[in-house]
C-alpha cells in the first residue's frame, strides 16, 4: 500500500464511458493523475461526468474505454471478484444522501465494511469502531439508528464508515449536499482532517464553490470532459 | 372519472406491469383461495341441488308427502284413512323407493334407484310427470311381473331397447326384469341423474319383498289446505308417521349433510385468509417503496381521498385479476371436488350418488364478492397508510417500519386478546349442533398469532444474530439485521408463510390422528370372522336386507358358531336424523368388543339390555342430542310411544348421524319386524374362512348375491371409505401447501426488491455478488425457518381446537390426538427447500442490483 510520494497514485488514461443503444457519452476521453494524499474536487453541472468518473473509480461501473491505474497496475485487468476485494480494502464511499442502513445501528453501519472483509480480525472490530466514531465525534451515539440522527449526524457516521477500514481513497459524491451550510462545512473539515492525517486520496465531486475550495485542486467539467485543473485556494 | 381512469393507468397499472413477477404471485395466491372456496361450495351445492332436483322430479305435482318417521315403511292401511280427501279434490298415490345393483355377472354394479308408483291410477291421469320416448307395443306391458320403464341415461348407457331384459340385483337375489319402455330424462326420468326403474307399485312390493308395505303416499291437495290438511292427517294418522311438504324432506337432507359442508367451507376460507396476507404484503410494500412519490403527488394537490382511491384501486385490480383466475379455475376444480363430495354424501348420508354436474350463478357472485372483500380488506391499512404521508414525511420510507416496531408491543397485546379470546370461544358449546364458537376460536388463533408476530420476531431474530453470526458469519448477521429492520415486511410475510402452513399441518394431523382412531376402533371392534351383506347394499345403507331363510342357512353351515344378524335404517329423533339398528346382543355379548365410554365389561351390559326396554347408543349420538348413560329416550315405535333406558354409549365412527342399538326381542315386540340387513359371522374355532365363505356362496347358488368379506377386507374396506371420504381435505391439503409455499415467493421477491436499496449501498462498500446472494439465501432459510416453527405451532393448536372442538361439535365424536411424525418432517423440508429454491432467483437478482442506479434513483 506504500507509495512513492512523487508518483501519482491514480493514473487516468483517455477514459471513456457510454451508455445504452444510444450511445450517450458520459466521458470522453479523460486523463488524470492524482498525486498520494490529495484532495481533488470535481466540478461542474449535472450530467457533466462527475458521477460516472466517481463510480468508475469505485469499480462500481466499467468503463468503455481507457485505463485507470492505481499504484501502477490497472484495475479493471482482475474478474469481478478481484474488483469486489478491491472496492472493500482500498476504497471508501460518502455519498449524499448519507446511504446508511436504517436497521442497523450507528456502531453497526460503521463496522459494515470490516464485517464484509473475511479477513478482518473480529478481536480489534470493536476497538476501531469506537476509535473512528471517537475521531468523528460520534461516540455518544453509537447505538443509535439511523432515524434518530440529524443530517450532520449521519454524515459524520458515513465518514466514519468510509474510513474504518483505512482506505486509501475517498470517493465522495456531494457529501454537503443534503447539508445546511454550517454542517457542511464542520462535516468538510472533518475529512480532510482525517484524511490528511491518514494520507489518503479524496476525490469528491461537488456543485458547492465552498466545498471545493477546502480541496487542494479543482477539476472542472462539462460535456463528459475536464475543462481545467486549478489549485484551491486553502480555507 | 376520465382524470382518475387516467391516473389509475398511468399511476398503478404502470406499477404493476413493471413488478410483474410479484402481481403474478399475489394474483395466483388469491386466485387459489378463490378457486377452493368456489369450487367447494359448488360442490356442496350440486349434491345439495342434485337432490332437491330428484325430489322435486319425483314428487311431481304432489305437495305433501306421507312417510315413516320412525320405521322403515309405512302399512298400505294408511291409504284407506286417506279417502277423505276426495272431498277436497285431493289425490294421494302410494309410493314405493328403494335401490338396486344393476349389475351383469358378479356382484359390481351400480346402485339405480328403484320407484314403484301406482301406474294403472296414475294411467288415468293426464299430469303423471312423465314421458316415455320408446316403449313396448303393448302399453299395459309395465303392469306384468317384473317389468319397468328404464331412465333414459341409464338404457343408454347399457344398450337397453323395449322388450329387452336387464339383471338387477334386488336385496339378496338376482332377478331378471324386462324393459317396457324408456323414460324420457325430461321431469320424473330425469330425477336420479336418470339412473333409475320406475315400475309398478305391486311389482316393486313383490321384488322387495314388502307386501302391504309402502315407502311413501303422495298426496296433491288444494294449496291454500295445506298447512289445514297437514296437521288433520299429523292429528289422525299414527305418530310414528311424517307429514311433510317436499321442500322439508331436501331441507332434512341439508341437515344431515351440514355438519359436513360447513366444515368444507371453513377449511377453504383459510386459504382465502392466506389470500388476504398476501394482498396486505405487495400493498404494503408497493406504498412503502413509493412513498416519496405519494409524498411528491400530494406536494402537487393529490387529496387524502385521491390517493386512497388510487391505491385502493391497485388493490382491486391485483384482487379482481385473482379473482376472475380463481372464478375460472374453482369452476375447473369444482368438477372432480362435485364428484368426491357426491360420493362422499352419498356414502354416508344419502345412500344416492347424485352427479349431475350445474353451476349456480349466485354462488360465482358469492365468490366474486368474496375475492374482491378480501382485497379490500386486505389493502385496507396499507392504503390508509398511504393517504396519511405527508409531503414532508415523503421521503422518510423507515418510519412506517420504526412505527411497527414501536407499535410491536401494542399489536402483542392486541393479539393475546385474540389468544383469550380463542380459549374462550373454544369453551363454549355448539350453536344449534355447529361449532360456531370453534371456528371463530381457530380465526382468532390465527389472528392473535399474526398480532403477536412482530414482537415475536423482533426478540427471535436479536436473540439469533449470534448464531447467525457463527453460523454464516457476516451475510448471516446482516440477514437477521435487514429481517429484523424491516419488522412490519418480515412479520407479514411470515406471518402468511405461517397460515398456510399451519392449515396444511393441523388438517394433516386431524386426518391422522383420525385415521389412527379409526384403525384402532376397527381393530378392537371388527371381531366377526365374516361380514355379509345384500350385493346390492354397498354405497346405499338405506335399503337392500337378507332374506330370513339365507340367514337360517348360512347360521346351519359347518364352521359357524354364531351370527349376529343387524337391521339399521334412518328415523328422526326430536328433529334429528340418525340410525336405529337392531342386532342380535348375546352374540355380541358373547363374541363382540364394542368399545364403551365406561369401560364396563361389555357381557353386564348386554344382560342389562335384556331385562327391561333399553337400548345402547353411540357417542355421535350421543353427543348430538345431549344423551348420557343411564338416561331414557322416547321412541314412536309403530305400536305406539316406548320409553328406552340408555344402558351404554359406545365409541363408534361409522356414521356421525349415530346410532340408537336395540336387542332384537324389543325391536321385535315394539315394531313387529323381522328384518335382517348385515351379517356378523363368528367362526368355531380352527374354521376356515375361505371353506366357510365358498360354503356359503356353493350353498346358496347363483340367484343369491351376497357380499362377503373376510375381517381384513372389512378393515381395508373401512379404511377405504375413510380415505374416500377425507379425499377433498386431502386436495385441500394439497392446496394448503401450494398457497403457503406462494406466500414464500412471494414474500422473498418482495424483501428482495424492498432491499435492493441496502443491497446497492453495500456493494460499494464492497460486498461482493456471491456475499450478497448469500445474505439472500440466509433470508429465505430463516423465513422459511420461521414459518415453519410459527405455522407447526399454530398449525399443532389449530389441529387441537380441530379435533376436540370443531369436530366433536360437528360429528360427535372422540378423535385421539395422534401426531403425523413423518409427514411434519417432510413438510418442513419441503418447506425449507421451497423457501432456498424460491430464494435462489432473488439472490441471483439482488447480487445483480446495479449499485449506482438504485443508489441515484432509491
Amino acid at each position: 500500500m506504500s507509495s512513492d510520494p512523487r508518483q501519482p497514485i491514480i493514473e487516468i488514461r483517455d477514459l471513456s464511458k457510454h451508455y445504452g443503444e444510444h450511445h450517450v457519452q458520459a466521458l470522453k476521453g479523460i486523463s488524470l493523475d492524482i498525486a498520494p494524499g490529495e484532495f481533488v474536487a470535481l466540478m461542474g453541472p449535472s450530467g457533466c461526468g462527475k458521477s460516472t468518473l466517481l463510480n468508475i473509480l469505485g469499480t462500481i461501473d466499467r468503463p468503455s474505454g481507457g485505463s485507470v491505474r492505481m499504484d501502477g497496475a490497472d484495475i479493471f485487468t482482475g474478474n469481478e471478484e478481484a474488483l469486489t476485494r478491491f472496492r472493500r480494502e482500498r476504497l471508501g464511499f460518502i455519498f449524499q444522501f448519507f446511504n446508511l442502513l436504517s436497521t442497523l445501528t450507528v456502531a453497526e453501519n460503521v463496522a459494515l465494511p470490516l464485517d464484509l472483509d473475511p479477513g478482518f480480525p473480529e478481536s480489534r472490530k470493536k476497538q476501531v469502531v469506537a476509535s473512528i466514531l471517537e475521531q468523528v465525534h460520534m461516540s455518544h451515539r453509537a447505538d443509535f439508528y439511523p432515524s434518530q440522527l440529524s443530517g450532520g449526524e449521519m454524515q459524520r457516521v458515513a465518514i466514519a464508515r468510509a474510513l474504518v477500514h483505512s482506505p486509501q481513497i475517498i470517493l465522495a459524491d456531494e457529501p454537503t449536499g443534503n447539508l445546511d451550510t454550517e454542517n457542511g462545512a464542520a462535516v468538510l473539515t472533518l475529512l480532510r482532517d482525517l484524511t490528511r492525517s491518514g494520507g489518503q486520496v479524496v476525490l469528491m465531486a461537488t456543485h458547492s464553490e465552498e466545498a471545493a475550495s477546502c480541496a487542494d485542486r479543482i477539476l472542472r467539467m462539462r460535456d463528459g470532459v475536464i475543462l481545467e485543473s486549478l489549485p484551491a485556494g486553502r480555507t | 372519472m376520465p382524470q382518475f381512469l387516467q391516473w389509475l393507468r398511468q399511476l398503478t397499472l404502470r406499477s404493476l406491469l413493471q413488478n410483474k413477477l410479484r402481481t403474478l404471485l399475489t394474483i395466483l395466491g388469491i386466485a387459489l383461495g378463490v378457486a377452493i372456496l368456489l369450487a367447494i361450495n359448488l360442490a356442496n351445492d350440486m349434491a345439495l341441488a342434485n337432490f332437491r332436483d330428484s325430489i322435486d322430479r319425483v314428487s311431481g305435482k304432489s305437495n305433501l308427502t306421507i312417510r315413516p318417521a320412525q320405521s322403515d315403511t309405512l302399512d298400505e292401511q294408511v291409504l284407506s284413512r286417506l279417502r277423505w280427501l276426495w272431498l277436497i279434490r285431493g289425490e294421494a298415490s302410494p309410493g314405493i323407493e328403494q335401490t338396486a345393483l344393476w349389475t351383469g355377472t358378479g356382484n359390481v354394479g351400480e346402485v339405480v334407484q328403484v320407484l314403484g308408483l301406482d301406474l294403472l291410477s296414475t294411467f288415468n291421469r293426464t299430469e303423471n310427470g312423465m314421458r316415455l320416448i320408446r316403449r313396448t307395443p303393448d302399453p299395459l306391458d309395465i303392469l306384468k311381473p317384473n317389468h319397468g320403464y328404464i331412465g333414459e341415461s341409464l338404457a343408454r348407457d347399457h344398450h337397453v331397447q323395449p322388450g329387452d331384459t336387464f339383471p338387477l340385483v334386488v336385496n339378496d337375489r338376482r332377478v331378471d326384469f324386462t324393459a317396457a319402455g324408456i323414460l324420457s330424462e325430461s321431469e320424473l326420468g330425469g330425477a336420479y341423474g336418470g339412473r333409475l326403474i320406475l315400475m309398478d307399485i305391486g311389482t316393486a312390493q313383490q321384488a322387495f319383498r314388502m307386501p302391504g308395505r309402502l315407502s311413501k303416499v303422495d298426496l296433491v291437495v288444494p294449496e291454500t289446505a295445506i298447512p289445514a290438511i297437514q296437521s288433520k292427517l299429523q292429528q289422525e294418522l299414527p305418530t310414528d308417521i311424517a307429514v311433510q311438504r317436499p321442500t322439508q324432506r331436501s331441507a332434512q337432507v341439508e341437515k344431515m349433510i351440514r355438519a359436513y359442508r360447513y366444515n368444507l367451507t371453513t377449511l377453504s376460507f383459510i386459504a382465502l385468509l392466506v389470500g388476504v396476507f398476501l394482498i396486505y404484503n405487495t400493498m404494503s410494500i408497493t406504498i412503502i417503496r413509493r412513498r416519496p412519490e405519494i409524498g411528491t403527488m400530494r406536494a402537487i394537490g393529490f387529496s387524502r381521498k385521491q390517493i386512497f382511491g388510487l391505491f385502493l384501486s391497485e388493490a382491486t385490480v391485483i384482487g379482481l385479476a385473482g379473482t376472475l383466475l380463481g372464478i375460472g379455475f374453482g369452476v375447473l376444480l369444482s368438477r372432480f371436488a362435485a364428484k368426491a363430495v357426491a360420493t362422499t354424501v352419498a356414502a354416508l348420508y344419502t345412500g344416492q350418488i347424485l352427479e349431475a354436474f350445474s353451476i349456480n350463478p349466485w354462488l360465482l357472485a358469492e365468490a366474486l364478492a368474496f375475492g374482491l372483500l378480501m382485497t379490500v380488506i386486505g389493502a385496507i391499512i396499507p392504503v390508509l397508510e398511504a393517504t396519511a404521508v405527508s409531503p414532508a414525511e415523503a421521503s422518510r420510507r423507515a418510519s412506517y417500519e420504526s412505527r411497527v416496531e414501536r407499535s410491536s408491543g401494542k399489536l402483542a397485546i392486541l393479539g393475546l386478546g385474540f389468544a383469550v379470546l380463542a380459549g374462550l370461544a373454544s369453551l363454549q358449546p355448539p350453536v344449534a349442533g355447529l361449532p360456531v364458537f370453534g371456528f371463530i376460536a381457530a380465526l382468532g388463533l390465527i389472528l392473535a398469532a399474526a398480532f403477536l408476530m412482530p414482537l415475536g420476531l423482533k426478540l427471535l431474530l436479536t436473540a439469533l444474530l449470534p448464531l447467525l453470526k457463527k453460523l454464516f458469519h457476516t451475510e448471516g448477521r446482516l440477514a437477521g439485521l435487514i429481517l429484523r429492520g424491516a419488522l412490519g415486511r418480515t412479520a407479514v410475510a411470515v406471518a402468511s408463510l405461517m397460515i398456510g402452513i399451519a392449515m396444511m399441518v393441523s388438517l394433516a394431523v386431524m386426518i391422522g390422528s383420525f385415521r389412527q382412531t379409526v384403525i384402532a376402533w376397527v381393530n378392537q371392534t371388527v371381531q366377526a370372522d365374516l361380514w355379509i351383506e345384500p350385493a346390492s347394499r354397498p354405497n346405499s345403507k338405506q335399503t337392500g336386507r337378507l332374506d330370513p331363510q339365507v340367514v337360517d342357512r348360512i347360521r346351519h353351515i359347518p364352521g359357524v358358531d354364531a351370527v349376529d344378524a343387524f337391521y339399521e335404517f334412518r328415523i328422526d329423533y326430536n328433529g334429528n336424523p340418525t340410525n336405529l339398528g337392531v342386532g342380535d346382543f348375546s352374540v355380541l355379548a358373547r363374541r363382540g368388543n364394542l368399545l364403551f365410554m365406561n369401560n364396563e365389561p361389555a357381557a353386564d351390559i348386554f344382560q342389562r339390555t335384556l331385562a327391561h326396554p333399553a337400548v345402547i347408543v353411540t357417542e355421535a349420538f350421543a353427543n348430538r342430542n345431549q344423551v348420557r348413560q343411564g338416561d331414557t329416550i322416547r321412541l314412536t315405535t309403530p305400536t305406539g310411544p316406548q320409553a328406552f333406558k340408555v344402558e351404554a354409549v359406545y365409541y363408534d365412527y361409522s356414521s356421525d348421524l349415530g346410532y340408537i342399538v336395540m336387542p332384537r326381542p324389543w325391536y321385535q315386540r315394539f315394531y313387529r319386524d323381522h328384518k335382517i340387513s348385515n351379517l356378523a359371522v363368528y367362526l368355531t374355532p380352527g374354521a376356515s374362512v375361505e371353506q366357510v365363505r365358498q360354503t356359503i356362496y356353493r350353498q346358496l347358488g347363483q340367484e343369491t348375491r351376497l357380499l362377503i368379506r373376510s375381517n381384513g377386507e372389512l378393515r381395508a374396506e373401512v379404511l377405504r371409505v375413510f380415505d374416500r371420504t377425507f379425499a377433498i381435505t386431502y386436495a385441500l391439503h394439497v392446496i394448503a401447501i401450494a398457497v403457503a409455499l406462494l406466500a414464500v415467493m412471494n414474500s422473498l421477491f418482495s424483501l428482495v426488491l424492498e432491499a435492493r436499496r441496502e443491497f446497492g449501498i453495500l456493494k460499494y462498500l464492497g460486498a461482493g455478488d456471491r456475499q450478497i446472494s448469500r445474505i439472500v439465501l440466509v433470508k429465505a432459510g430463516l423465513l422459511g425457518l420461521l414459518g415453519n416453527v410459527s405455522g407447526l405451532s399454530v398449525g399443532f393448536l389449530l389441529s387441537l381446537l380441530l379435533i376436540f372442538v370443531i369436530n366433536k361439535q360437528s360429528f360427535g365424536w372422540t378423535i385421539r390426538f395422534a401426531l403425523p411424525w413423518e409427514f411434519l418432517v417432510q413438510s418442513f423440508l419441503l418447506v425449507m427447500g421451497t423457501a432456498l429454491v424460491a430464494g435462489l432467483i432473488p439472490a441471483r437478482l439482488a447480487a445483480r442490483t446495479p449499485a449506482p442506479e438504485v443508489i441515484r434513483s432509491e
